[in-house]
């Protein structure tokens, strides 16, 4: 008897042990992208929470699933809120002929690939018809209410077509032709063309989260909403009810305007510091802008503040190892968005231990990414191989601070 | 409809007793070592399973009674089990608090008649997820010979170890292994029919077997929204459902037991599974999935060793891509010791303390993204230590610690740890 209260003792203390040092610990603030930024009432804190659940909704087909998709919920993509993974690309593909004239091909499903399909449909192939294709992946999804809020004037002062100053990087603001639904904001204005400026997606054509979003319902996952009722090409499905409410879809977009920026670590690690100073001095900063500020926007917090994407929102020509010969809005095929810098330290942590860069994944290091810049980016790129094995540390180390 | 059936089930295993009169003169017969080990007291068959002194399936037969009656013309008894535990999980520092979790109780009985030629077995649990009672199983068996027994009716079956042997006392664990749970359905039931019978080799080995033939499981392994290739969903808890294809599927066991040992057993659970047709147009053709476990028990020194290796093979519509897993594979080792024999509580001494440790892994996608050629994850391993009183044979009183390594299929990880009491007892 005297054994067993022994051995009853020893075994409570274990477990009460146990419980302040072997269940596993809270991850540090700075280490993940979840959550608000500064400032919210508690009545945008329960949109927030709306809109987070709706973002990690899975979708089957007694949903409105497909019946052909790529993915089944906007996380699965948007893992984490970071960057995302090959398994979970989107293809594109369209037909380009000798006069530079794109044709979507969408009477043959284009120009997105949906892979997947539902129980009694076929899933796409690329048609033979197609003369390019990309593979994408998702951008990190944090901060982006701030890259919303950024007055037009800023964008366009940014943008140097004809690149006067001589620093061989031209930024163009991508202009594009917004969808029926879109509504400005008071900071938009559109061009003498009727377009407005596109900053979301790695082709800068979608002109605001909702119209993103909408977008990504319908093609990603083949959800209808009030404002895409149609399902994607090649569903051959009779029209319906939307699949999602429109409240959904604006808490949705609601979460992702209100996701803090990306937190960041050892800022004043002397060599961050160091690397943050290379960064301007072989002018990664020419395109990755690091600092930008908002105008007057939907809440307080996200109103005439000043943040660091790492992204001037505008399109480059990256060269012809980026050109995938398929493109979409106002870019050329060499043209890309340029990637906002910010979260790249804590990417692994949403690519499965791995990192894939770029935007289809093809950099599996920083170092990689960099290689492969082209283009207008190539002065940069030189100067950065001409960089000391020291200052190139530094500036890695910087790059993973962010 | 389900109500009278079990109403039917327990008017069924009552009958013998309603007509026999008491008898307790022992069995006659004593040429085989099963027949030995009925006649036992109950309390060392409990400790006889954990010591391998029975198989596998003359255990079911043979639990721990509430009322039991023997007469000239069979035997009756019925019995019960429950479990309850308390727990605290945390996953990366979020947890759900502290709660009590009412594991289950079931209900079973058993009766034999006809100088236990035939035999009825029936368990009636209770269904948390749907909170009903759920008929577990309610077969009859025929036994022509000791190697040749019919049997057919609501079967458990025989899928690896614990499918037919979850009984919550016996196991120093509260949960059941991975493997057990969510490649192999928990304590999953069929309807069928089929064969089962045990050859004795020599005087310390024996064969046994069990092979039906069953409806099969359903569509829900890959139409849900986990979305996972999960085959416990297919397991309808509504026995009663039309199978939804025409086809058969096939179960089996085949273990070679060693008496004072233990026992190794390959077991085989295969058939189609999905649904081809909706409202009478066909959308898939017919697609099958198999599982096949190797399992063990084994007492050595003191010691008791279990083991489980199950591997799935899953026909996947094309469509869902590499979303759903066509291959999964899961195994458990278990080591359980007693390290106080003999203790004296509430006036008893068959009282054990038993210290345990298992380690489990479940890769419920196993294979490699088109992508990139690297691992599809969507894999935990898990490791859990435990303690447990064994009081008696009836009741068990468990202290569990869990750690757990969950990746998502891409790879990203998720730590969760827990801690368990739970207690688990016959009636
Ligand atoms: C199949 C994977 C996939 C799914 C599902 C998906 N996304 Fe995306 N997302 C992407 C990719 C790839 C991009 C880049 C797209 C582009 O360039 O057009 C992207 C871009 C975005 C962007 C723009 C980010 C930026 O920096 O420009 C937002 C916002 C977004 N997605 C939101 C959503 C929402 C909301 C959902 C769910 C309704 C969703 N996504 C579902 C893959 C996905
Ligand atoms: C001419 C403009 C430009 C310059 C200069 C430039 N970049 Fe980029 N950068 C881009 C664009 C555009 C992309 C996206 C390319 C793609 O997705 O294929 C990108 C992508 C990246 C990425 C990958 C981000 C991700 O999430 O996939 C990294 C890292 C990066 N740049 C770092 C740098 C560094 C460091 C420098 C300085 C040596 C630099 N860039 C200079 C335009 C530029």
């Amino acid at each position: 008897m005297r054994n067993l209260t022994y051995y009853v003792t020893i075994i409570s203390i274990l477990s009460v042990l146990a419980c302040n040092s072997i269940l596993p610990g809270e991850v540090e603030e700075n280490e993940v992208l979840d959550g608000t930024i500064e400032g919210l009432s508690l009545e945008e804190q329960i949109h927030f929470g709306e809109g987070d659940e709706a973002f990690a909704e899975i979708f089957t087909s007694e949903m409105g699933l497909g019946p052909i998709f790529v993915e089944t919920s906007c996380i699965s993509c948007h893992v984490g809120d970071g960057r995302g993974h090959p398994f979970s690309e989107l293809v594109r593909f369209s037909h380009i002929d000798a006069q530079g004239n794109v044709d979507h091909l969408e009477s043959l499903g284009g120009p997105q690939l949906q892979h997947r399909s539902i129980l009694g449909y076929d899933a796409e192939s690329i048609p033979n018809e197609a003369n390019g294709q990309t593979s994408l992946l998702g951008p990190p999804v944090t901060g982006l209410g701030f890259l919303e809020a950024v007055a037009d004037e800023d964008i366009i002062a940014l943008a140097d077509p004809d690149d006067l100053d001589g620093d061989g990087i031209s930024g163009r603001v991508s202009y594009v032709f917004p969808p029926d639904y879109y509504e400005p904001f008071a900071h938009n204005i559109s061009n003498n063309e009727g377009k407005y400026i596109g900053r979301f997606g790695r082709k800068a054509k979608a002109v605001n989260l909702l119209t993103q979003s909408v977008e990504a319902y319908q093609q990603d996952m083949g959800i209808t909403s009030e404002f895409q009722p149609a399902e994607p090409e090649g569903s051959n499905i009779a029209p319906h009810e939307p699949d999602i409410s429109t409240d959904e879809l604006q808490a949705v977009v609601f979460y992702l305007q209100t996701l803090k920026v990306p937190p960041r670590r050892n800022e004043n690690d002397p060599a961050v510091l160091r690397g943050e100073a290379i960064f301007t001095n072989i002018n990664c900063s020419g395109c990755h802008t690091p600092e930008l500020t908002t105008t007057d926007f939907i809440t307080e917090g996200l109103s005439n503040k000043t943040f660091h994407p790492y992204t001037d929102l505008l399109l480059h020509d990256m060269g012809p190892e980026l050109d995938d010969n398929y493109t979409e809005g106002s870019a050329t095929t060499a043209e890309w968005r340029t990637t906002p810098l910010w979260g790249l330290g804590l990417a692994t942590d949403a690519q499965g231990g791995n990192l894939f860069l770029m935007h289809d994944g093809r950099a599996r290091s920083i170092e990689e990414a960099i290689e492969m810049h082209g283009g207008e980016a190539s002065n940069s790129r030189d100067a950065y191989s001409a960089l000391s094995a020291g200052e190139q540390v530094d500036l890695i180390a910087f790059l993973n601070s962010l | 409809m389900k109500k009278y059936l079990i109403i039917i089930c327990v008017l069924i295993a009552a009958v013998p007793m309603l007509t026999g009169q008491v008898n307790n003169s022992a069995n006659e017969d004593k040429s085989s070592i099963w027949e030995n080990l009925k006649n036992d007291r109950f309390s060392d068959k409990v400790l006889n399973v954990y010591n391998n002194e029975i198989t596998n399936n003359q255990f079911r037969f043979s639990r721990p009674a509430l009322f039991e009656q023997q007469s000239d013309k069979g035997s009756f008894s019925i019995g019960a089990y429950a479990a309850a535990n308390t727990q605290y999980f945390v996953t990366e520092g979020e947890g759900e608090g502290l709660h009590f979790v009412f594991q289950n109780i079931n209900f079973y009985g058993h009766s034999s008649f006809h100088n236990d030629k035939i035999k009825l077995i029936s368990n009636i649990g209770f269904d948390l997820n749907t909170n009903a009672l759920r008929i577990e199983e309610a077969a009859m068996s025929i036994e022509f010979h000791p190697a040749f027994q019919l049997r057919g009716g609501i079967i458990l079956p025989p899928m690896g170890y614990f499918n037919q042997n979850g009984d919550t006392p016996v196991s120093n664990f509260i949960d059941l292994p991975m493997s057990s749970s969510t490649i192999i359905p928990p304590r999953f039931s069929d309807v069928g029919l089929g064969v089962s019978g045990y050859v004795d080799l020599e005087e310390r080995m024996a064969i046994t077997y069990e092979l039906y033939a069953v409806n099969g499981l359903q569509n829900e392994i890959v139409d849900n929204d986990i979305p996972r290739t999960a085959i416990p969903l297919g397991a309808s808890t509504n026995i009663f459902r039309a199978d939804n294809n025409s086809k058969l599927s096939y179960t089996g066991r085949i273990g070679l037991h060693l008496k004072s040992l233990g026992e190794i057993g390959l077991s085989y659970y295969g058939g189609a599974y999905n649904t081809t047709a909706i409202d009478e147009i066909e959308v898939d053709k017919s697609r099958s999935l198999n599982i096949t476990a190797i399992d063990g028990q084994f007492a050595v020194a003191n010691v008791l060793l279990k083991g489980e290796f199950v591997l799935a093979n899953i026909d996947v519509f094309e469509g869902f891509g590499q979303l759903f897993g066509d291959r999964q594979i899961g195994y458990h080792l278990e080591v359980n010791y007693p390290i106080l024999t003999a203790i004296q509580l509430f006036g008893n001494t068959d009282n054990q303390l038993d210290v345990a440790l298992r380690y489990e892994k479940a890769d419920y996608n196993v294979g490699v993204f088109e992508q990139t050629s690297t691992n599809i994850f969507d894999q935990t391993t898990c490791l859990r230590l435990g303690a447990a009183l064994r009081m008696g044979s009836k009741s068990t009183l468990k202290a569990n610690y869990t750690y757990m390594w969950e990746n998502d299929i891409l790879g990203n990880q998720a730590k969760t740890g827990g801690i368990q009491f739970g207690y688990a007892t016959y009636f």
